[in-house]
């Protein structure tokens, strides 16, 4: 019967047919009264089903199950699948429900965690080695008790082309130059802010050589008898462009470096000076002590 | 063994019986889940409220599906083929009680006693239900059974054919004369019908 016909008869009366239902369901009923048989035939056979819900007894699925268990009892569990197994790894369970599944999975999670941590920490040291400024180094690391003073000094090049003298800081023992030649200033010690140190190194002449003209020298004034004591102990790390002195040569290309690393003893300026006055490449002294 | 755990409450009865024969004892219990109180109410409807022997009923039918699941054709619907095996059983029960009523000259207490026994201790309780369950147990076999079905079961007219073994035709033409059976004994609760 269907479903739109037992929902007349349970829901509505005859008379509230309409003729189309009516011509429809002629086959089941012709009129009110076979409307009506039916009708009640259905509501029994609804309350009847209601009141028919029987559950089997318990007895009688155990006894199945035993035939079950007889029937498959050649499929044993395997070896492997012991009881502690069988509760690390329950087969009735979605995978990701499973105790052995979450455990493995924590340590995954461990072990790609602890490399991870250890590399941040590697990244931070570095962060910190790269943050200590580069300009106190020098004054801490190479400290001379014998430095009596810190002078400015100025060299004015011949044949430059521009007039900004190249300012270099050095220490020195003892200045060979003759007062009228040489002015020197006094100039405060350098202070711990970098702020300021980085001032001073914007007005090197590395970056502005017009504002760094405090004390001159006039290089071909220079005698070399008269720089005999000078050492080149230290340079401005911040103005690179000073930093060594470049004697140029044919066939000979040396620098002579404040590190004190040349083989030719460059160090010393009345090696230096003299050698390049001697090869005529005075002027292609880049800085001066 | 499956990444997954299977959920066999969306598996249908055809592949629960697949599984079923190859040893899945969760898929026997979700069948059982399934069909074991529609086809208790059946066999109990069929043989005359008789509890135990439903119950008794219901373990053979199951038993018949643990040890043979071959028996199954998977292409079929597994609903019309176990209301099938229960209506052959229920015949063969007939056949038993009809040898049984002719050796014992036609009586057979605990054969409609029971039933009626029954039926009279739910008169207070519900009397227009067992009104038409007495009704409904007085129908033919063949009329009951295709009105159980129909209006009981759910099955649909083509599965009626089919587990009964009758064209459609037949099992219309029985379930409306069992239908006009019922509304006739059953209209002194209609007041309109006692008119």
């Amino acid at each position: 019967m269907e479903k739109e016909l037992k929902d007349i008869l349970l829901h509505r009366s005859y008379e509230t047919l309409t003729p189309t239902e009516r011509t429809k369901y002629t086959e089941w009923f012709a009129d009110e009264v076979e409307f009506e048989q039916l009708k009640m035939t259905v509501l029994g056979a609804e309350m009847f089903r209601r009141n028919e819900r029987v559950q089997p007894r318990p007895e009688t699925k155990q006894r199945l199950d035993a035939l079950f268990a007889e029937k498959h009892a050649s499929k044993k569990v395997p070896f492997w699948y012991n009881g502690a197994l069988a509760v690390l790894y329950p087969e009735n369970k979605p995978f990701y429900r499973r105790p052995l599944i979450q455990v493995a999975a924590m340590l995954v999670v461990v072990l790609l965690t602890i490399p991870f941590l250890t590399t941040v920490d590697r990244q931070e040291q570095r962060l910190a080695k790269a943050e200590v400024p580069e300009t106190e180094q020098p004054v801490v690391a190479e400290p001379e008790p014998e430095m009596k003073e810190t002078q400015s000094v100025n060299v004015k090049q011949k044949d430059l082309k521009s007039d900004n003298p190249i300012r270099v800081e050095h220490r020195q023992q003892h200045v060979a130059m003759p007062p009228d030649l040489v002015e020197t200033r006094e100039e405060p010690a350098p202070e711990p802010d970098l702020m300021l140190r980085k001032n001073r190194a914007a007005e090197s002449p590395a970056y502005n050589f017009s504002t760094a003209a405090t004390q001159r020298v006039d290089a071909g004034k220079i005698r070399s008898d008269e720089l005999e004591e000078v050492t080149v102990t230290q340079t401005l790390s911040a103005s690179p462009a000073v930093s060594s002195i470049a004697i140029t040569k044919k066939g000979m290309i040396s620098d002579l470096h404040p590190e004190g690393t040349n083989e030719m003893n460059l160090e010393k300026r009345n090696v230096a000076v003299p050698l390049a006055d001697q090869s005529g490449v005075l002027d292609l002294i880049t800085a001066t002590f | 063994m499956g990444l997954f755990s299977k959920k066999y409450a969306d598996f249908s009865d055809e592949v629960l019986m697949r599984e079923l024969a190859a040893g899945d004892k969760r898929a026997f219990d979700e069948l059982y889940g399934r069909y074991a109180s529609p086809l208790l109410a059946y066999f109990m409807r069929m043989l005359w409220k008789d509890r135990e022997k439903a119950e008794d009923f219901i373990h053979d039918l199951f038993a018949k599906i643990v040890q043979r699941p071959e028996l199954f054709d998977t292409s079929r619907s597994f609903r019309t083929w176990v209301y099938s095996v229960a209506n052959n059983m229920c015949k063969n029960e007939y056949k038993k009680q009809e040898v049984r009523s002719n050796t014992q000259n036609g009586l057979d207490e605990s054969y409609q006693g029971k039933a009626h026994s029954n039926v009279e201790q739910e008169v207070h309780e519900n009397f227009f239900a067992d009104a038409f369950a007495e009704k409904l147990g007085a129908l033919e076999d063949k009329h009951r059974e295709v009105f159980s079905l129909r209006h009981l079961d759910g099955l649909s007219i083509k599965e009626i054919a089919e587990v009964t073994g009758a064209n459609e035709g037949t099992v219309k033409s029985r379930l409306f004369y069992a239908t006009r059976y019922l509304a006739e004994g059953l209209k002194e609760f209609n007041p309109l019908l006692h008119k």
